[in-house]
């Protein structure tokens, strides 16, 4: 099983556009990815639609929180990971960095 | 012989996973497919097994007739073609991105190219050991 990690917004990139027809399994935001768990963002549809094909999508809550974003306009179905989860998730998973 | 610093595949083992590079970006704008390209030449070289797509912009890599004397630009095109030079078995481009940048396979250049659909993309990634993007 692969974790993708999506570290750019998807206002600016297409990551998550391409990470998104691919993924399985597990999708981490982090960085300027967290951006993209955000209620407006450009990528919600997409997400959503991860979310109800069952792939575990996560944003990492320091990214969040770096960003005043915590928990405030997060879309639903996504949930936070802390720096230590994020490291298990490492640990559990295979990696692929969509950069 | 001084050592290998990387392990090679003994004669026998079952296949290893392949690593896999994805090209998603197109040539010259910045140093990532020809990144790449040296990392595919690499890998090629210690006989690692290797898988090779090109998808999104990374499709434009592989259209012909790429270079030009006034930039100093080679022909980043024909260099990932002679991939097949050092082993690799195919280039792998992306069926819908090709398509929707009305790119055609006869646009691209020669060697052993092979058009494949997202679907086996995914099962691509799925399957490799490691997966780098550029």
């Amino acid at each position: 099983m692969k974790l993708h990690i999506i570290s750019r917004s998807a206002g600016s990139h297409s990551d998550i556009a391409a990470a998104s027809r691919v993924a399985s399994g597990c999708l981490l935001l982090i960085e300027d990815g967290v951006l993209s768990a955000v209620n407006g963002s450009p990528a919600r549809e997409l997400l959503q639609r991860l979310i109800d094909e069952g792939v575990q999508v996560y944003a990492l809550s320091e990214d969040l929180e770096a960003r005043g974003l915590k928990g405030v306009f997060m879309l639903e179905g996504i949930q936070t990971v802390d720096y230590d989860g994020f490291v298990a998730l490492v640990e559990k998973y295979e990696v692929v960095p969509w950069l | 012989m001084a050592e290998l610093p990387v392990r090679l595949p003994e004669e026998g083992t079952p296949a290893e996973r392949p690593v896999l590079l994805l090209f998603r970006r197109p040539p010259y704008g910045t140093v990532f497919p020809a990144e790449g390209l040296r990392m595919a030449e690499a890998l090629l070289a210690f006989q690692m097994p290797l898988k090779v797509v090109f998808l999104e912009d990374g499709i434009f890599n592989l259209v012909k007739g790429q270079g030009n004397k006034t930039l100093g630009f080679g022909d980043l095109g024909s260099a990932f073609a002679g991939l097949t030079s050092f082993g690799l078995q195919e280039l792998l481009v992306v069926q819908e991105d090709l398509s929707d940048r009305r790119v055609r396979l006869e646009d691209l250049v020669q060697g052993p190219i092979r058009a494949i659909r997202t679907t086996e993309l995914r099962a691509l990634i799925d399957e490799a050991k490691v997966v780098m993007p550029f």
